[in-house]
C-alpha cells in the first residue's frame, strides 16, 4: 500500500452529469481495487497550455488515495481505452496530501491573506511593463541615498527596500 | 557595486517559505521560474538552491505533461 496521486484531464465538451459519471468511473475503479480515497478534488474546466487532441480546454480532476501498485495499471489500462480521458499523470504522493492540495488553491485562485512574498511578487507577474517603469526611477535614487552611507534606523525603510528589489530582479529575469 | 553583490545573494524562495514539495499544478508559482520561451530558469539566475532546484525541474516537466505549462511558447513556435 502506497499513497499515489492522480490528475487525469477529460475533453471539455459534455455536461456536468457527464463529468461526474467520468469521475466517479475512476474512483469506483480505485476502491474496487482495495483503494481507499482520501481525496477528490475537482479543479474543473481550465485551459490547456497546449491543444491536446485538438482540445484547448480540459476538465482537470485529482484524486489522492492509498492503494496497491496493481490499481495504477489498472488505471492506466483504462484511461488508455476509455476516449473522454485524454491525460493522467500518476504519481507517489510526497508529504502531507492535505499541504499540498493547499498550496495549490493558495496560488491558482487570487492569493487572499496569505504569505506577504505572494502578494509582493504578483505585480510584477502580471503586469510587466508597469513595473519596469515604476521600478527603476525609484530604484536608482535608493541606492545611492544608501552609497552616502545614510544610517537606516526604521524598518519600514528596509523593507520597502527588499520589495522593489525583488520585483526588479522578477522583471530582470522575464527578459532573459 | 553593493548592489551587484546584494544581488547575487538572492535566497531560495522555496527554503524562504519552507516548501518541500513543489505543487506541480500551481501555475502561477511555476511560470516565475520558466521565462516566456517556457524554459526552465537556471539556479544562478533564480537563485534556487540545489535540492530545491531539482525538485522545480521534476513539478515543471510534471506541469508540462498536463498541460499546465507550455513546452514552448506560442509566440515562437
Amino acid at each position: 500500500m502506497r499513497t499515489y496521486e492522480t490528475t487525469f484531464i477529460l475533453g471539455p465538451q459534455a455536461d456536468e452529469a457527464t463529468f461526474d459519471r467520468q469521475v466517479k468511473a475512476v474512483s469506483d475503479l480505485i476502491s474496487n481495487h482495495r483503494g481507499i480515497i482520501h481525496k477528490e478534488e475537482r479543479i474543473g474546466i481550465r485551459r490547456l497550455a497546449y491543444p491536446i487532441k485538438k482540445y484547448t480546454q480540459g476538465y482537470y480532476t485529482r484524486f489522492i488515495y492509498d492503494a496497491d501498485n496493481s490499481v495504477l495499471t489498472e488505471l492506466e489500462r483504462f484511461f488508455k481505452l476509455e476516449e473522454p480521458y485524454i491525460r493522467y499523470l500518476t504519481v507517489v504522493c510526497e508529504g502531507n496530501p492535505d499541504g499540498m492540495a493547499e498550496d495549490f488553491h493558495r496560488s491558482s485562485r487570487r492569493p487572499q491573506a496569505v504569505p506577504n512574498r505572494e502578494v509582493k511578487e504578483k505585480p510584477a507577474v502580471e503586469e510587466t511593463p508597469a513595473v519596469e517603469e515604476q521600478s527603476r526611477p525609484t530604484e536608482s535614487p535608493e541606492v545611492n541615498a544608501e552609497s552616502v552611507t545614510e544610517p537606516r534606523s526604521d524598518p519600514e525603510e528596509a523593507t520597502e527596500e527588499k520589495q522593489t528589489e525583488s520585483e526588479a530582479d522578477s522583471t530582470e529575469t522575464k527578459e532573459l | 557595486m553593493a548592489e551587484f553583490d546584494r544581488r547575487r545573494k538572492r535566497v531560495c524562495r522555496f527554503c524562504e517559505d519552507k516548501i518541500d514539495t513543489i505543487p506541480y499544478l500551481n501555475d502561477r508559482l511555476l511560470r516565475r521560474f520558466t521565462n516566456e520561451r517556457g524554459k526552465i530558469v537556471p539556479r544562478r539566475i533564480s537563485g534556487t538552491c540545489a535540492f530545491h532546484q531539482r525538485r522545480l525541474t521534476n513539478a515543471i516537466k510534471r506541469a508540462r505533461h498536463l498541460a499546465i505549462l507550455p513546452f514552448a511558447s506560442e509566440v515562437y513556435r
